[in-house]
């Protein structure tokens, strides 16, 4: 826990002198003029500064952190819905609302540990069409219609 | 006599079919959001948006503010029944609740917790009717440095209350207000720190981060950690009558709890949460018999209970009177409102006087709906625990994906709603709190145009901002708080998770 705490300590403050540099190649104005670049360096800088007071302190730490994170199964299924939203993403627009919704909902039900095929299948039909009704029809929100 | 009429009118309002539907839907899944795992208040505020699409800005309003109070409630009857907080500001019920449960009193304990915050609502809508107006017209003569000062203020509240560690919460804020920069800038019109992206050239919204970070977090925490279906205590419905001895230990913590819980509500932080704490801290150090708390003493549900709902109502107060939300659960009532072309603000309550009206009159009317709809439904709600991980989440994620897609009509919305439901997650992880950063990313853009403005008023000194007497007092108090702060690093006496203890 301390080594990945540690990591994500540091991703921040690089993240923050990212942001610091680019906040730079801005207009930073004058004192009595600030220009667009004025207050993104200020917050660039402080967050750089606490950043780094965050990372010192998680090496300071010497004991082990109580561990409470996710079982190595609970990381794969969890990285499994990502990878599921991502093609709900990449077929969103090409397939249409439908089916993308269909083929999200089921793949996460049966991910989730659902047992059977009925299930899922009826749960994902259920949520697609009605998902569709509700923002299509009633709301009026122009979804993708895809290959319908 | 105004307030009376105004009241009297807004009442007339809300009393039409559509803003009563709007009030019991609000209430209605609100209660539900309270009880199902999953998914907290802000998440469901921020995922139902969409569904006010159709509605004006008043209807709107009321059923997002129904939404708000009615998970506040729900989370209760999870707290109570299954020992498990249907949301945070809940877990403090959990302490003596689920131990009256267990000695069989639970219909006890939760009609107590629902006569509780249905008075400290009450009680809080009241505070808010006469607290509001006058703040607003304070607030009218506020300049930019004022806004500064609390902004600075709000910074410093609400990293040192957020989470365990004040640093952490403060990085939080920070990254909060750098994101808030992404995109044209509000006072030159230039484009800035947008990475050549065009989708991050209009900036980033606040409703699918907080969708992001409050939604899908959940939905990918919850993949990684399925939770359990646990043992639901049943209760009969000629159980749900407190004995006079309750009846009477219950009085002054729900009295306690509504006054406690109101001035929580207006200082940014975790208000609901607080002011549950607090309020059990002061119930138990006033008991005559504090040895009965944790093993089902009544007072440790009345007055939590209580104050967590009075806490609601409080928060709406720098919502509605300055513009400025400091909790989620308020940023994205201000989201709500902007969709319908309201923007709130110190003008607010005089420009949309019918509308600030009908919401107060509407919260009296859902906080009845509340006691009515709770105490006969308490098991059909409480049986909604038992829907499995693998049928609510795919749905929730459905809904969700669609929901936050309708806001722009953009796919680059469903992107930035899964790479904040991972930071979200990550920084869980880590033990990070993400509300600091989504209220940074609302107070980002008080706090630059604040320094701006002021800085060009004042040729560059920054004397003539401290010396103004709002914005210095204001200052004066962060100063204060800095003090505070560094001194109880220092001591290590100041830890939060003392009041839990």
């Amino acid at each position: 826990m301390p080594k990945a705490e540690r990591l994500f300590q540091l991703i921040l403050l690089l993240l923050c002198m990212v942001y610091l540099y680019a906040s730079l190649n801005t207009a930073l104005g004058t004192i009595d003029e600030p220009g667009s670049g004025f207050v993104p360096s200020l917050l660039g800088g402080a967050g750089m500064a606490v950043a780094l007071f965050n990372l010192i302190n998680s090496l300071r730490k010497t004991t082990e952190g109580k561990e409470e994170g996710w079982s190595r199964d609970g990381m794969l299924r969890m990285g499994a819905c990502v990878v599921i939203t991502i093609l709900f993403i990449a077929i969103f627009e090409v397939l249409g609302a439908i089916v993308s919704i269909f083929a999200a909902v089921f793949l996460m039900t049966k991910l989730l540990g659902a047992k059977g095929w009925l299930r899922p299948l009826l749960l994902a039909t259920a949520s697609a069409l009605l998902s569709y009704f509700v923002f299509f029809s009633i709301l009026e929100v122009p979804l993708p219609r895809g290959i319908f | 006599m105004d307030v009376v009429g105004n009241l009297l009118h807004g009442f007339s309002v809300a009393l039409s079919l559509n803003n009563l539907w709007a009030c019991f839907l609000g209430v209605l899944i609100g209660t539900i959001i309270g009880v199902l795992p999953g998914i907290g208040p802000v998440g469901a505020m921020a995922l139902l948006l969409p569904f006010s699409f159709g509605m004006d800005a008043g209807s709107s309003l009321i059923l997002l503010a129904g939404i708000y109070y009615g998970a506040m409630y729900g989370g209760s009857t999870t707290s109570i029944l299954i020992n498990v907080p249907g949301e945070a500001a809940s877990m403090v019920t959990c302490l003596d609740g689920y131990q009256m449960a267990k000695k069989g009193r639970a219909g006890a304990a939760l009609a107590v917790a629902a006569l509780g915050s249905w008075v400290a609502g009450t009680v809080g809508v009241l505070l808010l009717m006469f607290f509001a107006p006058p703040l607003a017209r304070a607030a009218l003569s506020f300049g930019p440095p004022e806004y500064l000062a609390i902004s600075i203020i709000g910074m410093l509240l609400l990293s040192n209350l957020s989470g365990d560690s004040f640093s952490k919460s403060l990085l939080m804020f920070i990254i909060g207000m750098m994101l808030s920069t992404i995109g044209i800038d509000g006072l030159s019109g230039y484009g800035r720190l947008s990475f050549n992206l065009e989708q991050l050239a209009r900036g980033i919204d606040f409703l699918p981060c907080a969708m992001g970070v409050f939604g899908m977090a959940e939905v990918l925490d919850i993949a990684a950690k399925p939770y359990t279906i646990a043992d639901i205590i049943k209760v009969k419905f000629r159980d749900l009558y407190p004995n006079r001895e309750e009846v009477k230990k219950s009085v002054w913590p729900i009295i306690r709890g509504s006054f406690i819980g109101f001035p929580i509500g207006l200082i940014p932080g975790p208000a609901a949460i607080l002011s549950s704490l607090i309020s059990y801290k002061v119930e138990h150090s006033l008991s005559p018999n504090p040895g009965e708390f944790g093993k089902g003493a009544i007072e440790g549900v009345a007055g939590p209970e209580s104050a967590n709902n009075s806490a609601s109502a409080g928060a709406m107060v720098p919502l509605l009177a300055l513009g400025i939300p400091f909790a989620p659960a308020t940023a994205v009532l201000l989201g709500g409102l902007v969709i319908h072309g309201v923007a709130p603000g110190p003008t607010f309550i005089t420009a949309h006087a019918d509308l600030f009206w009908l919401v107060i009159a509407s919260m009296y009317i859902g906080n009845l709906m509340l006691l009515v709809l709770n105490l006969p439904l308490v098991g059909v709600f409480a049986s909604l625990t038992k829907v499995p991980a693998y049928t609510l989440i795919p749905v929730v994620a459905a809904i969700m994906f669609i929901g936050t897609y309708s806001l722009n009509n953009s796919i680059f919305d469903i992107v930035l709603l899964l790479a904040f439901g991972v930071i979200g997650c990550t920084l869980k992880r880590f033990g990070y709190s993400a509300a600091p950063m989504l209220i940074g990313l609302i107070l980002g853009p008080v706090f630059e145009k604040g320094l701006r403005q002021s800085l060009i008023m004042s040729d560059g000194e920054i004397l003539p901002i401290i010396l103004r007497p709002v914005s210095g007092t204001i200052l004066a108090i962060a100063v204060l708080i800095i003090v505070f702060i560094i001194y109880s690093q220092v001591t290590k006496r100041y830890k939060l998770p003392e009041l839990v203890d």
